[in-house]
């Protein structure tokens, strides 16, 4: 980068950031980056295209909306300057106009989009399959990893991940319960399995005995009951011993040498050798008992407990290297200190809470008394202690209802003493409920106060006192307070106590120098749970004080990655991972969107329940009381999930991404960039018609929304295009469409009109009707606003040609048939009859609304929102927010359609050039390449690369014996498989294989040259070969996708395909990149409005312009305008621009001139005027503007009292002002949408509320009558028509057959017309009448039209590139219109064209040189008998007869289509790229392999 | 359908008809780059089967189509061609599609003119989102060939 543009950089960005990525924003970026900045775009979504992908077709022209957009999406995508942010929201953004910092936070993928190829593998695995689909308004499902539509960019697929769920976040290991369920569910058990122990270390302990915290925060139960978790994981798990499955550990990727010592063998020190056996390391556990297991084998009874599960898990561990060693109590048989010595680098001590808390009564220390924890570990130890006949438990914890159960299966009649209630009782719900059906007795609010002994020294009685509950305590728990003489007395011959446990110090022996809490555990630093001796460690019960089997296991894996990290020498603070408490979770956040916390239509389905063992058998022995589930009951419970957090975390998805694209673990970051200018286009939301519940969405299924029934036209739609409705899948026969649902609608702050919902009802009637001629289609409308070019032909086509039918109505409600769903729509007619009608299916035409998110992205860019919440610009300025850099395009800143958002988004792109201009340049990275290898001479040397991709092709077609064939073919000196021919290092591959068998062909068979062949050609161009001698094969998408399970005959037809493109690849033939210089300077026809800043910005960029005005002023029709709807002044206005472009000295004006003659091409044109001059220019622009038609109707010329909307506002401005109680009668659409002139003057009805507003604001005893055919005050007009309205301003319709008739009577005039609401003719006095005349083409359009050829359409207006995407492009690059040359329309969106136009202008004069494409026609001069047939065919105007006198091709012009070569009848031409020879090659070699 | 097509279909013999579910037709489609291919991209990322009797040969436009491109697929051996083009109208060209059809038009009735039956060759249009459109073309014309039976032009081969 030279010292120069170093300086520009310092104060001005050559970037630009767009927010939003729909079609005004791909215009903007494109324009931009194809112009010399570099641009970010920010999109909120997955893709990138917004709505315009989701539409089918489009308005007037009835093209394939995806046909158009799909390119230009994948041109994005391609640009190497734009850089493309998905699933981005932008958090904030400073600095100002010319140097903005904006901070981008960019949402996790959970893809990798370097690595996904979109094969689709991953979907087909994907468990969670009924997530509604946005793309498809929910008309159908999707999975949670998706992409929008099969051709979305990119095309990397996203995982919807909305986790954690409620009860992974609730349980303290974390498990991925969702997960396993949806496995469980598809009976997929060893993939649930592997799911549990993903997380889970003791997985059969805690299938059998955990208390399942998940349970308790299960979503679930707001349906009726949670889902049996913890029973479904005892299922699996049981299934896994079953089947042998996932009882193995899978060796650790690492070993680790480090020395571990962990002790203790509770759940806390397993789960922590556990984890540390994962990380490769092979830690020694040190247990005191004789057996391993803590109290999960010496505290809990074995009915609940199963030793065999207990063993499994233990087992499991040890066969991951970790070494248990029974029967070492530390502190005695070893000290801290000997271990230290010993080589363990990490200790930690994990002993829990192993000594039963004292009574402090009298006689608590008596025989026959016994510890809870020492009984049952007596028992479980085999010791039989000697069991009294009537035992009392005092406590309430699980070790009390565990004693008391087995003293009862001991044989005892048993009694539970709790101090508190039932409900402040620590012990499970289940556990309890078990012991009162085993007949186990409980007292609640009774304590012993004093144990007595009987004659044998023994106890034999026990003196209570009943108990009373007073404040809460602590724990909240309301405190037990005794009733004082309460006593009394219970015999009994055993006593169990249960009432609290804390920890046994031995471990500390030894050691001094650990320091200890008063209760004897450890002091220990909570984040790193490091003791005050270096390198020991303290975790589980010992530490938290007493809890249960998952909290412990949860300490002990939090321990284990602490000492990793110390062991690794990493920081190890902060590695515990902070715990989410489930309470915080938003549930509208992690719930699937198929519910939206509505339950409603869930069917109801009880909770499985636990097949349990009689209780007549459980006595005398310790067998598992709750039996597992049966495979169908646990397929059948699973099902319940709701399925939170939308992915499961199943991870089946990584065993099916082959090209490991999948990560998990994505986290979203936050970017920074610095550009000089930003553009808004985030788009609009629509209206959500439940709102309005007359109408019925969202009760009744066949009540459809526009956007929905655009899905359901649309091939790739929910129903493959056919026409169904939703309900029950039948096709309509009776369709009606209600308009303004959403739009011009007050009540709910709705006044605005959407603008396209009239033509995009009219589109879809009649594509509707194009699906079957025999669907009878009504659209109930208010006004028919058809206010664009072509429009009104297009609804008078919809009329006449497809039988469409329009009422005029207005539509109070529908109501549903309950037993054929069909839809009664109650509307009263144009003369206020009350009617009704019944159809099969109704589509609401929504509108336009800000969408959700507008405010706080006006808040975010510190920019204004109007009254409606949308972005507000100024009348003159209509792509420039209120604040300055800040540029707007599309719906964001009012409802418009598509070719207006687009000419916006290259207008906010011209606007975003001009203020940058002297950055240009600056920040665009170009490519270099190797100079070009001369294969001239060479015979083919051809290089064919066979793709796997994954197994996307690979899993049908043999693409090693493809590969086989591919080397017996002549030329081919080199065949190879690869398994991501796309990838980067197969990119480098090919590369290093073209240079070591100097290929001078290469082919790839893989997916489609659609998307592909740019890739490889620029591999192609990097390997210093020319692109074109590149070819691809597509044997995914059209062989191995579309015959799927028939290998050999995709093989077969893989082969022949590769055959083919071999054969045409032998004649391929390096084509030439030529490169023409080009004129910097424009030329721009009418000074009119858009001429006027067309040349400004023009000007502004830098480009020389020269401006010719026919007439002797500048500023068009603008003269005869004094104010806009808004009340802004256009004088004003207008002697500011003419200054300005007169002023400037880019700008040569030439007044009253016309252009004599027009030469050359695109680049290098040479002009002559009348003036004089000849101008050299790149471009030309053409403003030529309209005229206003003079009336030969209604009187006018005739009396002076008729006047057009244009006098009337001169003369309001000019002398002659409203007088009181004057007459003011309006005719609207003279000269417009009638005979020869069916097309809309668009402005007429804005005009007529003007000045209907302004004679109103002066006189408000004037009068003021519109006769109107349809009032089309579109977009934010609406509400001044409104204003009008409320004014006093009358609106009479009339219909086109029926027109005012004007009379004079005397002298006076009078206006005569048909009232429809009182189904008369009415009389109306005019004082004046005021005519709203159409605006017609000047004169001349034939001559510019010949000169610079062309189109115009038949109402003389000329014809843009294309109606939707190019709308100030001519379709002969160089050419350039905007105004009312193009079509009638108002002052801003005349400007808004100018801008466009001169934005794109402004491309290409960027430019220094122009690329010519390779693929394009090539004539032999000696066979060419100039019978200029070519010139007939040729859209582009590309051939010419040169200096000669014979034909050559102008390859600027020429856009590779080949019709010229056929229509040859000397054979004289040729397509590069596509030649006969190449074609007719293809086809011989495909009948070479015929099977 | 062509009306000729389905009266062909109707005269012919039961017999015929058993030979026709041995005989895999042979088939080359010319398909424009902007919409039929596209289509038939798309009909495969939609994962749409069908036979696999058809073979794509890319062109950039229909109005590409040479008379002598669908006369060699013949001559070689070729029992159905198709060109597919955008929908008529939404010709990325503008109008290329509307000549390829006068062309195949011709051509049908020159090989009709050398005994092969016309509707070995059809035109169809179709936009770029018509995946299932691109699949249903290829079952329908595919079992029209094999109703049909092999082309007269066929060359013998060996077993």
């Amino acid at each position: 980068m030279s010292a120069d543009n170093e300086e520009k950089r310092d104060n001005v960005r050559g970037s630009v950031l767009i927010v939003g990525s729909g079609i005004g924003g791909i215009q903007a970026a494109l324009d931009l980056a194809n112009s010399g900045f570099k641009v970010h775009m920010a999109e909120r979504q997955a893709a990138i295209g917004g709505t315009m992908a989701q539409l089918d077709k489009t308005f007037p022209t009835g093209d394939c909306s995806m046909c158009m957009i799909s390119p230009k999406l994948v041109e994005c995508v391609r640009h190497l300057n734009i850089e493309i942010h998905t699933l981005a929201d932008v958090l904030e953004v400073s600095g100002e106009a010319g140097n903005f910092k904006a901070k981008i936070l960019k949402y996790p993928r959970f893809i990798d989009l370097t690595k996904c190829v979109g094969c689709g593998e991953c979907p087909a695995i994907c468990p969670v399959k009924d997530v509604p689909d946005r793309f498809n308004e929910r008309l159908s499902s999707r999975t949670a990893i998706y992409r929008d539509y099969p051709q979305a960019v990119p095309g990397a697929f996203v995982i919807d991940k909305h986790g954690p769920a409620p009860c992974k976040a609730t349980c303290p290991v974390g498990q991925d319960v969702p997960g396993y369920l949806a496995m469980i569910r598809e009976g997929k058990f060893a993939e649930a399995v592997e799911i549990i122990r993903r997380t889970n270390p003791l997985p059969l302990v805690c299938g059998h005995a955990c208390f399942h915290p998940c349970e308790f925060n299960c979503e679930r139960q707001y349906v009726e009951e949670p889902l049996a978790i913890r029973d479904l994981k005892r299922f699996a798990m049981v299934w896994a011993i079953e089947h042998d499955s996932g009882m193995t550990p899978p060796a650790p990727a690492v070993e680790r040498p480090e020395k571990i010592a962990i002790i203790g063998s509770g759940p806390a020190g397993l789960a922590a050798a556990h984890t540390l056996a994962t990380r490769g390391y092979k830690p020694t556990i040190l247990e005191a008992a004789p057996v391993a297991g803590g109290m999960m084998a010496l505290g809990m009874p074995s009915y609940r407990m199963p030793r065999e599960m207990l063993e499994l898990d233990i087992d499991y561990i040890g066969n991951m290297g970790v070494n248990i060693k029974t029967g070492v109590t530390v502190g005695k048989d070893v000290t801290l200190a000997q271990l230290k010595s010993e080589g363990y680098k990490a200790i930690i001590i994990a002993t829990g809470v192993q000594q039963g808390t004292k009574m402090k009564v009298p006689g608590e220390d008596l025989p026959g008394i016994y510890q809870g924890l020492k009984f049952l570990k007596e028992v479980n130890l085999g010791h039989k202690p000697a069991i009294g006949k009537k035992v009392s438990v005092i406590g309430g914890g699980n070790t009390a209802l565990d004693a008391a159960r087995t003293a009862w299966r001991l044989g005892a009649d048993v009694t539970i003493f709790y101090r508190r209630t039932q409900a402040e009782m620590p012990a499970s719900e289940e556990e309890l409920e078990a012991a009162w059906e085993e007949g186990v007795r409980i007292e609640y609010l009774t304590a012993p106060v004093e144990f007595s002994a009987g004659p044998d020294g023994r106890v034999s009685s026990m003196k209570c006192i009943r108990m009373k509950l007073g404040e809460p305590d602590k724990s909240g728990r309301r405190r037990p307070e005794p009733i004082p003489g309460s006593e009394y007395t219970v015999n009994t011959d055993m006593a169990i106590l249960a009432i609290g446990l804390k920890p046994d110090p031995d471990y500390a022996d030894g050691v001094k120098d650990l320091k200890l809490e008063k209760w004897d555990a450890p002091v220990v630093k909570p984040d790193t749970a490091e003791t005050s001796l270096p390198g020991v460690f303290a975790a589980g019960d010992l530490v938290q004080g007493p809890t249960n089997i998952v909290e412990a296991m949860r300490a002990g894996k939090d321990v284990a990655n602490v000492v990793d990290a110390y062991l690794s020498g990493r920081e190890y603070r902060g590695v515990i991972e902070k715990r989410i408490d489930p309470s915080t979770l938003r549930r509208e956040y992690f719930i699937n969107p198929h519910w939206e916390l509505d339950y409603s239509n869930v069917t109801r389905a009880p909770r499985v329940e636990m097949s349990l063992r009689p209780v007549d058998k459980r006595r005398g022995g310790f067998d598992l009381v709750e039996l597992t589930l049966s495979e169908e009951e646990a397929r059948k419970e699973a099902a319940r999930c709701l399925e939170c957090g939308i992915c499961l975390d199943c991870r089946e998805c990584i065993k099916a991404c082959q090209a490991n694209a999948i990560m998990h673990d994505d986290q979203e970051r936050t970017i920074e960039v610095n550009v000089g200018a930003i553009i808004l286009a985030p788009g609009c939301a629509t209206y959500n018609p439940s709102v309005r519940g007359e109408l019925g969405f969202g009760r009744y299924p066949n009540v459809v929304t526009s956007l929905q029934f655009e899905r359901i036209l649309s091939a790739s739609g929910p129903f493959q295009g056919e026409i169904q409705r939703p309900g029950d899948a039948k096709h309509p026969h009776k369709i009606a469409w209600i308009q303004c649902v959403g739009s011009r609608d007050e009540h709910i702050k709705h006044g605005w009109c959407s603008s396209v919902c009239c033509m995009y009802a009219t589109k879809q009637s009649i594509i509707a009707k194009e699906h079957d001629p025999n669907i009878e289609a009504t659209i109930f409308y208010m006004d028919m606003r058809a206010h664009g070019k072509d429009f009104d032909r297009y609804v008078e086509r919809a009329k006449n040609q497809y039988g469409v039918r329009y009422l005029r109505s207005m539509v109070s409600g529908i109501k549903q048939s309950p037993k054929t769903k069909n839809l009664k729509i109650s509307y009263s007619d144009e003369a206020g009859q009350a009617k009704q009608e019944e159809f099969d299916m109704v589509v609401l035409s929504i509108g336009f609304e800000p969408h959700g998110d507008a405010e706080r992205l006006a808040k975010t860019m510190s920019i204004d929102l109007n009254n409606d919440r949308f972005a507000a610009t100024g009348d003159f300025t209509p792509v420039c927010t209120s604040r300055a850099g800040v540029f707007v395009t599309g719906v964001f800143q009012q409802p418009k359609d598509i070719p207006e958002t687009v000419m916006m988004g290259s207008a906010a792109a011209g606007g975003a050039a001009t203020l940058l201009a002297k950055a240009r340049g600056t920040e665009v990275t170009p490519k270099k390449y190797p100079p070009e290898r001369d294969i001239l001479g060479e015979d083919p040397k051809i290089g064919v690369f066979i793709c796997h991709c994954g197994i996307n092709i690979a899993s049908t077609v043999d693409v090693a014996e493809v590969a086989n064939m591919a080397k017996t073919l002549p030329n081919v000196v080199h065949a190879e498989n690869v398994l991501y021919a796309c990838s980067q290092d197969t990119q480098e591959h090919i590369k290093k294989i073209i240079k070591e068998n100097s290929l001078n062909r290469v082919i790839v068979a893989s997916c489609t040259p659609r998307t592909h062949m740019p890739l490889f050609q620029e591999t192609m161009k990097e390997a210093g070969l020319n692109p074109y001698l590149f070819e691809m094969a597509n044997i995914r998408e059209q062989d191995s996708w579309v015959h799927i399970g028939q290998r050999a005959i995709a093989t077969t037809k893989a082969k022949q395909l590769v055959n083919m493109i071999v054969a045409k690849s032998r004649l391929l033939a390096p084509l030439p990149a030529e490169e023409i210089s080009i004129t910097n300077s424009a030329l721009i026809l009418g000074g009119g409005a858009a001429g006027l800043s067309a040349a400004l910005s023009l000007a502004d960029q830098g480009f020389p312009v020269h401006l010719v005005e026919r007439s002797d002023l500048l500023g068009g029709n603008m003269r005869f305008l004094h104010s806009t709807l808004n009340g802004s002044d256009v004088q004003k206005f207008m002697i500011e621009l003419i200054q300005k472009v007169n002023e400037h000295p880019k700008v040569t004006v030439h007044l009253e001139t016309e252009v004599k003659k027009i030469g050359g091409y695109v680049g290098n044109y040479v002009t002559q005027l009348s003036d004089g001059a000849t101008v050299e220019h790149g471009i030309v622009l053409l403003a030529t503007g309209g005229v206003e038609y003079r009336p030969t109707e209604y009187l006018y010329g005739q009396d002076s009292r008729v006047m057009t909307q244009l006098e009337l506002e001169n003369a309001i401005h000019n002398g002659s002002p409203p007088k009181q109680k004057e007459n003011f009668v309006m005719i609207q659409c003279v000269g417009s949408r009638e005979d020869q002139h069916q097309y809309c003057s668009r402005v007429c009805c804005s005009h007529a509320v003007k000045n209907a507003i302004s004679i109103k604001t002066a006189r408000p005893d004037a009068s003021v009558t519109v006769l109107y055919r349809d009032v089309r005050t579109y977009g934010f007009k609406e509400h001044h028509y409104l204003t009008a309205r409320e004014m006093g301003v009358r609106f009479i319709h009339y219909d086109p057959e029926r027109k005012p008739e004007v009379i004079k009577k005397g002298d006076k005039l009078v206006v005569k017309t048909f009232e429809p609401q009182l189904g008369a003719f009415i009389e109306l006095p005019a004082d004046r009448l005021v005519l709203s005349a159409a605006i017609r083409p000047p004169e001349g359009v034939k001559e510019i039209s010949d000169a610079l050829k062309v189109p115009f359409n038949e109402d003389g207006f000329f014809l843009e590139a294309h109606v939707k995407l190019r709308p100030v492009d001519f379709a002969s690059e160089g050419l350039f219109l905007a105004g009312l040359a193009h079509a009638p329309k108002s002052l801003d969106e005349t400007i808004a064209q100018a801008l466009a136009a001169a934005g794109r202008a402004g491309l290409l004069l960027s430019h220094d040189r122009l690329m010519v494409s390779g693929i394009v026609s090539e004539i032999d001069k000696e066979k060419c008998a100039v019978c200029l047939n070519c010139f007939r065919v040729c859209p582009y105007d590309a051939p010419f007869i040169n200096a000669e006198g014979k034909v050559e091709f102008n390859q600027i012009k020429c856009q590779g289509c080949g019709l010229c070569v056929a229509t040859c009848p000397a054979k004289a031409l040729k397509l590069r790229g596509f030649t006969d020879a190449q074609i007719l090659a293809q086809v011989d070699a495909f009948a070479e392999l015929l099977p | 359908m062509p009306e000729a097509a389905v009266e062909t279909v109707e005269k012919r013999e039961p017999q015929t008809v058993r030979a026709a579910e041995k005989f895999e037709p042979n088939i080359v489609a010319f398909c424009c780059h902007y919409c039929a291919f596209a289509a038939a991209d798309l009909a495969g990322v939609m994962r749409l089967q069908y036979p696999a009797n058809t073979k794509i040969i890319r062109i950039p436009c229909t109005g590409k189509i040479d008379i002598i491109y669908l006369l060699r697929a013949f001559e070689k051996g070729a029992d159905g061609v198709f060109v597919a083009g955008c929908l008529e109208g939404n010709c990325h060209f503008m109008k290329g599609n509307i000549v390829a059809r006068k062309r195949v038009e011709y051509t049908k009735k020159l090989i009709k003119d050398v005994g092969i039956e016309p509707e070995r060759l059809e035109m169809y249009n179709l936009s770029s989102a018509m995946g299932p459109r691109f699949a249903e073309i290829a079952r329908e014309f595919t079992s029209k060939i094999k109703e049909i039976g092999p082309s007269p032009l066929r060359p013998k081969r060996a077993g």
